[in-house]
């Protein structure tokens, strides 16, 4: 009983701890950084100064221009064209949206399917759980990348093919992280006790088992984010990806490949560092939320 | 353990042919690759030619079958571009990317593992942070982009280092590699770094990780109340508890350079499997894709068996299944 | 004699960005060459933080911000990092709690002996090894020439401890602390450690420090006791003063709530001295409450019929049956208990009592054999309608009072959720009203409703388990050590609110114990388990008086004989 005013004062001294935790450079810049990422993204048709994409605009003769140049109608090519004349900085933020609404609902979706997969394991155990783990074992034994490329090589380029491919390059690692925590959780007394009420199996894995197995896989989701980021750039930039019609980072450097050894470098400069600033602040944001939601840490 | 290793194989040979059935049957349901194999103003009569030639007028099952038999044989069809057998077309390039692979595995525990550690000792101060700020970048920025800018950098400004290609190569005690001559050293640095440097920075992870967690176990504290130095608490307690899973996981990561070598090897037109895969898929060449794909799994079955068995052998609390 | 140690106004306090908390206040112990003294507190005392202040290996933010260490003459605190190590090991041996995480997985114990004698003796080659071997004969392990290339986990818990001490006696020091030592131990090795650490500080003439919450261990064990709480020592003396007149309130109400083993006491003696444990009791009448409603059902006499029950583990997987490896844990076990009795289930750990436990409230799937609540077989028959009626009957206290409540859930939430599934309250209003009054009945009050699991300390939370499984309304209740993970004071607490529940609401109880003790006192008739089979069942005053099973024998002869000591005093 007298343990009381110590844990009150722990308790007090954790919650200081995660504003202090929160209020470190590197958590504020990358916030700061995801935010503005993200209304850039989702307003990029109002943001950006010309519709890369529109044929009508695009012209030809403002192929190649360095960054700071005018083009043809006047408006400033901050970051330069490229080399079919389209403004870089406008294509960035179309590329970025491209990018993110890939990566976010492959997220999505992978998160769910795993969540699905991995708590049905964990909770009735015994075979359905060796037949679905023996799966996720397999899929999870050969590298993302690998996987996405086989995938993309037989299904043909495309954004859903795209998420299609991420999707089950990711849907194993979700099942395979909310399965450890809920068979750690699945074991705990409060398992029991719900299980000595005689809830419903649904109920039990809604109510308790779920709610309990979560933040791990918060923390896995933000990771996975950038990392899916990454893997669609990798696979549009080898041509399998994104089609080069259509904007995403990935294809823009791509595009700008073709470009480096004549000095135009701007064409796969900036792209790669929207794609790199938005990876980065993602990842650092994720490992902030890491050391946040650590159990260690919190208890 | 031979128990254990005869079970395992044969789940392999399971997993491979259920992978060869998913793979084969997937194929057929894209493209038709007679399209790429002949001129699209041909005669009817010339595709058709073609489409014997190659057996694509057959049934998928019957077509299955063949591939099957042969697969067993050793002989997975030949490339509809190169007119030679895939297998050896995968095996003459294989070295390549093999030579590629070894050596970002060997920088990136030469430099990942010391760094962790330090890192995982000393973790307030403000080399571990830099180290830490470092990785984290290491493992954002994405591989292909990097490597544009390392050419751009040291091949186009400085011209310090060629653009791109394999150099060199020569044969010593059997193998031929392009790291026994200086030409070849110069093409292999940057796609090695390249392809290493995502690895340093995940190793660096894992092993700070691994040494912040040993650190706080009971044994070094109770190694520490008997008087243990600690140089020697490092030496004899934290490496080899760290070292088990980083073992473990290095080899699984070996597996995983040789894929990630496809896009370094694009980039530098290093001329590996990674290339000839990429190209493959580009241009529907199925003999090269399906008999690359069941390399990689055997490579990746083999891995993860050895994987085991080290395992096995330096963890002295796991004994495997099916050891007696 | 000289003093080994002397510790004169020790402060160490814990450095926080809040300020600071002061774990040890003024303290001030001796030790004598070949003395053991008890240190004994509830947890959060400040207990440990001497033994590891003295070795300066206080993690941080901790810190010695005032007071002397005198060994040997010579003050510690004076020392740097470097002589610390000379004495660490050397002079000043430790013992953990858990032998299991005490020793390094991957080394042979043999590495580990070996290191630590070339480094605190400076011996090499043939005399160190031949040092090692003596050193794990003379804690009695046998065979030592083949154990030392065996690792940790290839030993028993007992025989891991034994190693850890050999390991701290390796560099011949003249002071062992040795913290909680067989906490994490059953009781027939515990008395084994126990013995071995007294016989080894008589023959070598050691100062012992041992640290425990356990004042069985104190009794067994200690020449001498010092008494802590809030991080000050309140009492120090000789063990049988402290045990039979102590002087300060706080040791007296601390041995009050020490369950006696040899008579029946019919509650625990009131404990006021200790914060926040005069709980405020607002009981409601039970025979009018909704809790109550239920009381006048008819029932049959017996509430629990088991017959030769029976489950086994799968140990080792195979594809063929023959292959597979399997642990019995229960064996054909067979008892009945009476409606409204409290029987006891008993044995050390791995003796298949919390199975037992789980396949009576159908947490465990039956292998063979039969369970009747209330004549209603109840055996692997899970979507039975009436089974289930009748297993909502039955609910469980667990042990560990951090892992049985949901964590995400408020309390109200918790404690509602029966209630709210199976629509047993008739309005909103209701179910509010009912949620009050069963905090208010297990000693929480209503201010509780709003906060989570983790705003509470252990005694409370299994307040919370206990509120919980009343909201289903049972008619058994099943323990399976419920205070365990406890301090003293807050067991004598829970068993007495147990007590007043089974009276009120005429429960049935299973009551599952390794605790000697607190079996005697809370229950009718007794089980005693042994391998997964039962050696004896008999009447309480029956089995403590006159057992008749070799087994019952031996663990009664294991149970600390304090009360004998201050038998006087109650």
């Amino acid at each position: 009983m007298q343990t009381i005013p110590i844990r009150m004062r722990t308790n007090r001294k954790t919650r200081s701890a995660m504003r202090e935790k929160f209020s470190q450079p590197s958590t504020v810049v990358s916030g700061v950084l995801l935010f503005l990422v993200t209304i850039c993204a989702t307003f990029a048709p109002l943001i950006a100064p010309t519709n890369p994409y529109d044929l009508s605009v695009v012209s030809i003769m403002d192929g190649r221009l360095a960054p700071g140049e005018k083009m043809f109608d006047g408006t400033v090519a901050w970051l330069g064209t490229d080399g079919a004349g389209r403004d870089v900085l406008s294509a960035i933020l179309f590329g970025l949206r491209t990018s993110l609404i890939v990566a976010v609902c492959s997220a999505v979706i992978a998160l769910f399917i795993g969540l699905l997969v991995g708590l049905t394991a964990a909770f009735f155990g015994g075979r359905i759980d060796s037949f679905l783990m023996r799966i996720v074992d397999i899929q999870l034994s050969f590298p993302a990348i690998l996987v996405a490329l086989v995938l993309l090589a037989l299904l043909g380029k495309g954004i859903d093919k795209v998420i299609i491919a991420l999707i089950i390059v990711q849907w194993a690692i979700y099942a395979r992280t909310v399965r450890a925590t809920a068979i750690v959780e699945r074991r705990k007394e409060y398992i029991e006790a719900a299980t000595c009420l005689r809830l419903s199996s649904f109920r039990i894995i809604w109510k308790h088992l779920l709610p309990n197995s979560i933040s791990p896989l918060i923390v896995l989701a933000t990771l996975q984010t950038a990392h899916s980021i990454s893997i669609e750039a990798t696979l549009s930039f080898l041509g399998v990806g994104v089609p080069i019609t259509e904007p995403s980072l990935g294809s823009l450097i791509s595009n700008g490949f073709d470009y480096i050894l004549s000095g135009a470098y701007w064409i796969t400069l900036f792209p790669g560092i929207m794609l790199f600033a938005t990876v980065a602040a993602i990842n650092i944001f994720g490992d902030r939320l890491r050391v946040l939601l650590n159990p260690r840490l919190s208890k | 353990m031979l128990a254990f290793v005869i079970k395992r194989c044969i789940q392999s040979v399971v997993v491979l042919f259920v992978m060869s059935l998913i793979v084969f049957s997937m194929i057929n349901l894209v493209g038709d690759p007679v399209d790429m194999l002949v001129n699209p103003e041909s005669l009817p009569e010339e595709i058709d030619r073609v489409r014997r030639d190659f057996g694509l007028d057959q049934s998928v099952q019957v077509q299955y079958w063949k591939f099957l038999t042969g697969a067993v044989s050793g002989d997975l069809g030949n490339s509809f571009i190169f007119g030679r057998p895939a297998l050896a077309l995968i095996a003459e390039r294989f070295p390549a990317t093999l030579e590629l692979a070894t050596c970002a595995l060997i920088l990136a525990v030469s430099v990942g593992l010391p760094l962790g550690i330090y890192a995982g000792l000393n973790p307030d101060g403000w080399g571990a942070r830099i180290v830490m700020g470092g990785s984290v970048l290491g493992i954002s920025i994405p591989t292909f982009w990097l490597g544009l800018m390392m050419i751009i950098i040291f091949s186009v400004l400085l011209g310090w280092l060629p653009v791109s290609g394999r150099g060199e190569t020569e044969n010593f005690l059997g193998i031929e590699s392009s790291i026994f001559t200086v030409d070849g050293l110069r093409h292999l640095v940057l796609p090695a770094i390249n392809l290493a440097l995502f690895k340093i920075s995940m190793v660096i992870r894992l092993t700070r990780a691994g040494v912040e967690e040993v650190m706080a176990l009971d044994f070094i504290k109770f190694a520490r109340a008997r008087g243990l130095s600690s140089p020697r608490i490092i030496r004899s307690h934290l490496l080899p508890n760290i070292f088990i899973p980083i073992v473990t996981v290095l080899a699984i990561e070996f597996g995983t350079l040789i894929a990630f070598a496809t896009v370094t090897e694009s980039v530098f037109a290093w001329p590996g499997v990674g290339k000839l895969v990429i190209d493959a898929i580009v241009n529907l060449d199925r003999p090269i894709v399906v008999a690359y794909l069941l390399f990689v799994v055997t490579l990746f079955l083999v891995l993860n068996l050895i994987v085991d068995i080290i395992y096995a052998a330096i963890d002295p609390r796991v004994r495997l299944q099916g050891d007696r | 004699m000289a003093e080994l140690l002397e510790i004169k106004g020790l402060d160490v306090s814990f450095f926080t960005r809040l300020g600071s908390i002061c774990a040890v206040r003024n303290a001030s112990i001796t030790v004598k060459p070949g003395e053991v003294l008890g240190i004994v507190g509830e947890s959060g005392a400040g207990k440990s933080t001497i033994g590891n202040a003295i070795i300066n290996l206080i993690e941080p933010p901790g810190k010695i911000t005032n007071g002397e260490i005198l060994f040997q003459d010579k003050n510690l605190r004076t020392l740097n990092e470097n002589e610390m190590l000379n004495i660490r090991g050397q002079k000043i041996g430790m013992i953990f709690q858990d032998p299991q995480t005490s020793l390094n997985p991957v080394r042979t114990i043999g590495a580990q002996l070996l290191e630590t004698i070339n480094s605190t003796k400076e011996l090499f080659g043939k005399l160190a090894y031949q040092n090692a071997i003596d050193l794990l004969k003379s804690v009695g392990i046998e065979q030592p020439e083949a154990r030392m290339k065996a690792y940790p986990h290839q030993f028993s818990g007992g025989m891991r401890q034994r190693v850890v001490i050999a390991l701290a006696l390796a560099g011949d020091p003249d002071l062992i602390i040795a913290d909680e030592p067989t906490t994490a131990l059953d009781v027939s090795t515990q008395a084994q450690i126990l013995d071995l650490i007294k016989a080894l500080c008589v023959e070598r003439q050691l100062g012992v420090i041992i640290v425990t919450h356990d004042i069985g261990v104190v009794s067994n064990i200690a020449d001498r006791v010092a008494v802590m709480y809030g991080g000050s020592i309140v009492e120090t003396g000789g063990v049988k003063k402290i045990l039979s007149s102590p002087d300060h309130h706080y040791t007296k109400s601390l041995l009050a709530a020490v369950p006696r083993g040899d008579v029946k006491i019919k509650r625990f003696a009131a404990i006021d001295y200790i914060e926040g444990a005069a709980q405020f009791h607002k009981r409601i009448a039970v025979a009018e409450h909704w809790l109550g409603e239920r009381l006048t059902d008819k029932k049959s006499e017996i509430a629990i019929v088991i017959t030769d029950l029976n489950k086994r583990f799968v140990l080792k997987k195979a594809l063929f049956k023959q292959n597979r490896i399997y642990n019995q844990a229960v064996k054909d076990v067979s008892f009945s208990i009476k409606t409204g009795e409290t029987f006891g289930l008993v044995g050390e750990s791995g003796s298949g009592k919390s199975t037992v436990a789980r396949l009576v409230a159908g947490l465990l799937s039956i292998d063979r054999g039969s369970v009747k609540i209330f004549d209603k077989e109840i055996a692997n028959k899970p979507q039975d309608k009436q089974v289930l009626a009748v297993q909502r009957e039955l609910q469980m206290i667990f042990q560990d009072p951090f892992s049985s409540l949901n964590a995400k859930m408020s309390v109200e939430d918790i404690i509602t959720e029966p209630i709210r599934y199976y629509k047993t309250a008739k309005s909103k209003d209701e179910l509010n009203q009912i949620a009050n009054d069963l905090l208010d009945h297990v000693g929480l009050g209503k201010k509780a409703l709003y906060k989570y699991p983790h705003e509470f300390s252990g005694g409370q939370r299994q307040r919370i388990s206990i509120a919980r499984a009343l909201a289903a309304r049972p008619k058994i209740l099943i323990c399976d050590e419920p205070t365990s993970s406890l301090d003293v004071s807050v067991q004598a607490h829970i068993l007495n609110l147990l007590k007043d529940l089974q009276e009120e609401l005429k429960l049935t109880m299973l009551f599952i114990s390794h605790d000697l003790p607190v079996i005697r006192q809370m229950c009718d008739r007794v089980a005693v388990m042994r391998y997964g089979s039962i050696c004896e069942i008999a009447e309480t005053n029956d089995l403590f008086n006159t057992p008749k099973n070799a087994y019952s024998k031996h663990l009664l002869g294991l149970m600390p004989k304090i009360h004998t000591l201050l038998s006087k005093t109650i």
